[in-house]
């Protein structure tokens, strides 16, 4: 009697003793894998970046309340050093070992389309910022059962981005011509990133009315003059060059000497980029940028946002408005779990993320995923004053509500 | 004419490799390792093919990844076009690879080590490029997506596990292979083409078959990673066969040690798992591989594997004493 | 038709630099024997040095020189502390310098980071002769590798020099019991190659920018370039550069783009398949193959 006694009291001490200490905060744990090292580190680092602001700002303002109890987020992120055996490790982790409810990442299409076939299996939720996803994302992938159900892409859709850009793009430079420009030349890189969006650039150009001769450069060229020179004996009257960052400011400064054309445009260049490399022209240029630029910003939301961005440490890169890319979705994630009421229920957060219209800070419209899973916005175009190298003149055109002739859209 | 009896310290070796491999899922390795180990696994079956190739017959190729990628794309193809499945597609994979592992070795036998070198180089450049120009038949730059494997006596492969042990039992296949080419006269006679090929052909010996033969067995061997690996990442892409993940093989398999049976395996997992276990950053963790192949050329010719027999029979001798 | 010329002109100058790397290699190859996969890397060091010395304010004239020498003392220690090791094994060199092109890319990296890096023009003017833009600094490429051709030509051909190491790769034994101090010899060519490769980096990147890897892009070039020449031979060294170079600028002018690469890759294999002792004859290379 007397031991069973001691024993109640003991138990009812332990209990007593052993409570958890914050009952109140629960914890939501989310992966990142991006490329903290390796060749496409500074990208990646800018997924890292975004998602430790979005973190620290949901949780300095409380966390996330779910079904009466409140969550703070809980970052793993992992380094898939450039190398598609370790993404694949690394979401296994993610995914199996943490036990994550939410991945986003990655900077590369063929990492992501890996990462997706070990996420989707487990219902884990996955955010990349791929516009190439598009090729995937079909009615029987993303439907419930597909291995992209729980797949979303925070890339704008290919034929928008490029719709946005061509129409920004010959806004701003056709005033600044001789005479309206007919033909365009659109030189790219040939490798996967590279052929899936000239694909859709030119049928862009073309719904716009522009004459248009494709030339795609083996993507380790640095000696650009003899494709510029056989673009140059096109006489186009604008070349375009998309993809990659790096060989077009290796690319543009050539065609400059050589003389190539009236009017330029480069993809993927920010203003501060260009300021920084104090590039001059004495022919108009136009740059864009994935998808506002940190450079010449167009609201104050944005420039709010960069200024926090490099507060916490981020460089100055050319890719460091990628981020844009994934920071509004831990918001949106975040609302759609408190809607749904709880961390476990994957498949009505999806349907929670369809159904949701957010106000983020890449858009001046508000966000929404259509059917396949994908969002839409604009995308920002600047035009530099010829002869300088900082005087910039932006804009934003929304993109076209249809995917132009001949684009099976995606 | 087959060797005599296996040495009693290659049985230890063997049933110490055998335990290791079969028991390592149930040493609680976590999923992430289970995954790196399966992928190390499909890497180390392509290094025993440079180690027959290289280490016994002594030709050395910069090409090897191009093997890996038509074993890879063969099954994607198969897989996306007909409808095949990994079983019956693992011995097309396989035998493709084989082939044309074959004919990429005709000019080995016309020209000398170094310009068959830059040759193989080439040819892995230019398989990119038609892999990268090649439209929708091979996925372009993009790539092609693949399916799981089917089920098998009821084993599911989506489960890591099995995975794992479908890797160990090619790679057991693998080693078991390269054991018996290298203790029976066919290793021999590749090892005697390796030394000295004009006093080969003097004494008889077909160089030109026996070179051919040893590049097909480890075309073969690259097809079958190649298969597993488009299998296991489910999704494949011209980057990872081309060139420069060619030089990274001839790293790993001299880093190893072509020679020596255990080489290839051991240069896999020393370049796949240091970095892991040391947390090294991947910058910090070639240029240690570039050093440590350094070391391996000037003071440990056999490769690291080497060394660890030296240290064992150093201390198997010591013990004696 | 200025846009035939502009083609030809622009090949020239893509040629310089192959040329430069390839007589670097087809002298070390052809006559010390060594086999430096790394010699890529050296001239990717020689234009990161420039790199360096420009941005710190040094002229450009003088940063090549520069980078010339550290680069020859890069060759210097390379050759004394790793490559006399394996004279006999020449697969084991060549293993190893695969390793030290792997160390030194990743070195780079580590020192500066892998984002590329660029100078403005050194001498910024582009010349307009009859519809061809002629851009001045490539003249000066062009002209600088003539040069350095021609003192390497006479060099190995006129010089007691050069004779005595011809005669050590025809008979190395033979050439040391007539005095002539072989592994000294190995180790001035192997300096010279590569005081030319930091030469051809520096040029470089008065062009276009370079990042840690541009030198693993053109090892492939150098190599084929000296063994379509002939191991050993200079003029040989030239003609393949000059070939390469005129097949790559035309094939991207005239051939299907994306294609660009197949071309000369192509060239490549035939040559070496079909003439390995190279166009204009050369050594059969280092023993052991």
């Amino acid at each position: 009697m007397k031991t069973l006694s001691v024993a109640l009291v003991a138990a009812a001490f332990v209990g007593l003793v052993v409570r958890p200490a914050h009952a109140a905060d629960e914890e939501l744990k989310i992966g990142v894998v991006a490329a903290e090292s390796g060749s496409f580190v500074s990208a990646g680092n800018t997924i890292v970046a975004a998602a430790k602001l979005a973190t620290q700002q949901i949780n300095d303002a409380g966390g996330i309340k779910i079904g009466g109890k409140t969550y703070k987020i809980k970052l793993y992120i992992r380094d898939n050093r450039t190398d598609v055996n370790v993404t694949i490790a690394a979401a296994r982790e993610l995914v199996d070992d943490i036990g994550v409810k939410a991945i986003w990442g990655t900077e590369t299409h063929d990492f992501s389309v890996s990462m997706a076939k070990i996420t989707g299996a487990a219902k884990v939720l996955q955010f990349s910022g791929n516009s190439s996803l598009g090729a995937v994302l079909d009615d029987k992938s993303v439907a419930p059962g597909g291995w992209l159900h729980y797949t979303f892409q925070s890339e704008p859709q290919e034929w928008q981005r490029s719709g946005s850009t061509a129409k920004g793009v010959l806004s701003l430079l056709t005033p600044l011509m001789a005479h309206p420009p007919k033909h365009s030349v659109v030189f790219v890189g040939n490798d996967a990133t590279g052929q899936y969006l000239s694909s859709h650039y030119v049928k862009a150009l073309e719904a716009e009315g522009q004459q248009v001769d494709l030339v795609k450069y083996p993507p380790d060229t640095t000696d650009f003059s003899p494709l510029l020179t056989r673009i140059k004996g096109m006489n186009p009257d604008i070349v375009h060059f998309w993809y990659n960052g790096d060989s077009t400011l290796t690319a543009f400064p050539q065609a400059l000497k050589l003389e190539v054309a009236p009017a330029y445009f480069l993809f993927g260049v920010d203003p501060g980029i260009y300021q920084e490399r104090q590039l001059k022209s004495d022919k108009p240029v136009t740059m864009s940028c994935v998808p506002v630029c940190w450079g010449s910003s167009p609201y104050p939301v944005v420039q709010d946002y960069f200024k926090k961005y490099f507060e916490l440490g981020a460089s100055k890169g050319p890719q460091s408005s990628v981020s844009l890319l994934y920071y509004d979705y831990f918001f949106m994630y975040a609302k759609a779990l408190e809607e749904v009421g709880s961390i476990d229920q994957p498949d009505a957060v999806v349907d929670a993320l369809l159904k949701m219209s957010y106000q983020g800070v890449v858009s001046p419209v508000p966000l929404t995923f259509n059917a396949h899973h994908q969002v839409t916005f604009a995308t920002e175009v600047c035009l530099v004053k010829p002869g300088t190298s900082d005087d910039f003149n932006c804009t934003v055109e929304q993109p076209p509500p249809a995917p132009p002739p001949g684009d099976t859209g995606g | 004419m087959m060797s005599p009896r296996p040495s009693r310290q290659e049985i230890v070796a063997a049933v110490v490799v055998l335990v290791f491999l079969v028991s390592f899922p149930w040493l609680n390795p976590g999923y992430r390792y289970l995954s790196l180990a399966i992928t190390t696994g499909i890497t180390s079956i392509a290094l025993y093919g440079l180690g027959i190739q290289f280490g016994q017959a002594g030709i050395m190729s910069v090409g090897h990844a191009a093997f890996i990628g038509i074993g890879a794309y063969t099954a994607a193809i198969l897989a996306g076009r007909l409808g095949v499945g990994f079983w019956l597609a693992l011995p097309c994979s396989t035998l493709l690879s084989a082939v044309f592992a074959g004919l990429i070795g005709l000019p080995s036998l016309r020209v000398g080590g170094q310009h068959y070198i830059i040759i193989t180089f080439c040819f892995c450049a230019l398989f990119d490029l038609a892999l990268t120009n090649g439209g929708t038949f091979t996925g372009a730059a993009t790539g092609l997506d693949v399916g799981s494997i089917d089920p098998i006596f009821g084993l599911n492969f989506d489960q890591l596990r099995n995975s794992y042990y479908l890797v160990v039992v090619m790679l057991l296949i693998c080693l078991l292979a390269t054991y018996l080419m290298m203790n029976s006269s066919y290793g021999r006679t590749l090892r005697a083409i390796r030394e000295n090929e004009p006093l080969a052909r003097a004494v008889g010996i077909n160089t030109a078959l026996h070179k051919i033969g040893a590049l097909m067995v480890s075309g073969a061997f690259a097809g079958t990673a190649g298969i597993l690996q488009a299998y296991y990442l489910r999704h494949i892409s011209p980057g990872l066969y081309g060139p420069f993940p060619s030089l990274y093989l001839a790293l790993m398999v001299m880093l190893g040690g072509a020679r020596l049976l255990y080489g290839p395996l051991a240069g896999a997992i020393i370049v796949s798992f240091l970095p892991e276990i040391l947390k090294l950053d991947p910058i910090d963790s070639r240029i240690a591989y570039g050093i440590g192949l350094l070391v391996v050329i000037l003071l440990l010719p056999g490769g690291v594997s080497s060394g660890l027999l030296e240290i064992y029979r150093w201390l198997m001798s010591g013990r004696r004493r | 038709m200025e846009i035939f010329i502009q083609q030809l002109v622009n090949s020239l100058s893509v040629a310089s630099v192959t040329i430069l790397i390839g007589i670097g290699i087809t002298l070390i190859f052809g006559l010390a024997g060594i086999v430096n996969f790394a010699h890529g890397e050296f001239l990717m060091i020689g234009g990161m040095i420039t790199w360096f010395l420009v941005t710190s304010g040094m002229n450009f004239f003088l940063a090549l020189v520069g980078a010339m020498i550290f680069v020859g003392v890069l060759g210097f220690v390379a050759e004394r502390g790793l490559f006399q090791f394996t004279l006999n094994r020449p697969m084991n060199g060549f293993i190893m310098s695969i390793g030290v092109s792997v160390i030194l890319q990743h070195a780079v990296i580590r020192l500066f980071n892998e984002v590329q890096k660029t100078i403005p023009d050194p001498v910024g003017k582009v010349w307009v002769v009859g519809g061809v833009n002629v851009i001045a600094m490539r003249a000066v490429v062009v002209s600088l590798t003539a040069v350095v051709v021609a003192i390497t030509y006479f060099g190995i051909s006129r010089s007691r020099y050069g004779m005595a190491l011809r005669a050590s790769i025809a008979d190395q034994e033979t050439a040391e019991l007539m005095g002539i101090p072989v592994r000294r010899y190995v180790t001035g060519v192997f300096v010279y190659g590569s005081v030319l490769a930091g030469l051809g980096g520096a040029l470089m990147i008065a062009l276009f920018p370079i990042t840690p890897f541009t030198g693993s892009v053109l090892i492939i070039r150098g190599f084929a370039v000296s063994l379509i020449g002939g191991l050993g031979n200079v003029a040989g060294a030239v003609a393949g550069g000059l070939i390469l170079g005129l097949v790559d600028g035309l094939s991207a002018g005239y051939g299907f783009p994306e294609w660009t690469d197949a071309y000369s890759l192509v060239v490549m294999i035939a040559i070496l398949i079909l003439r390995p002792q190279g166009l204009l004859g050369g050594t059969l290379g280092p023993r052991a193959t």
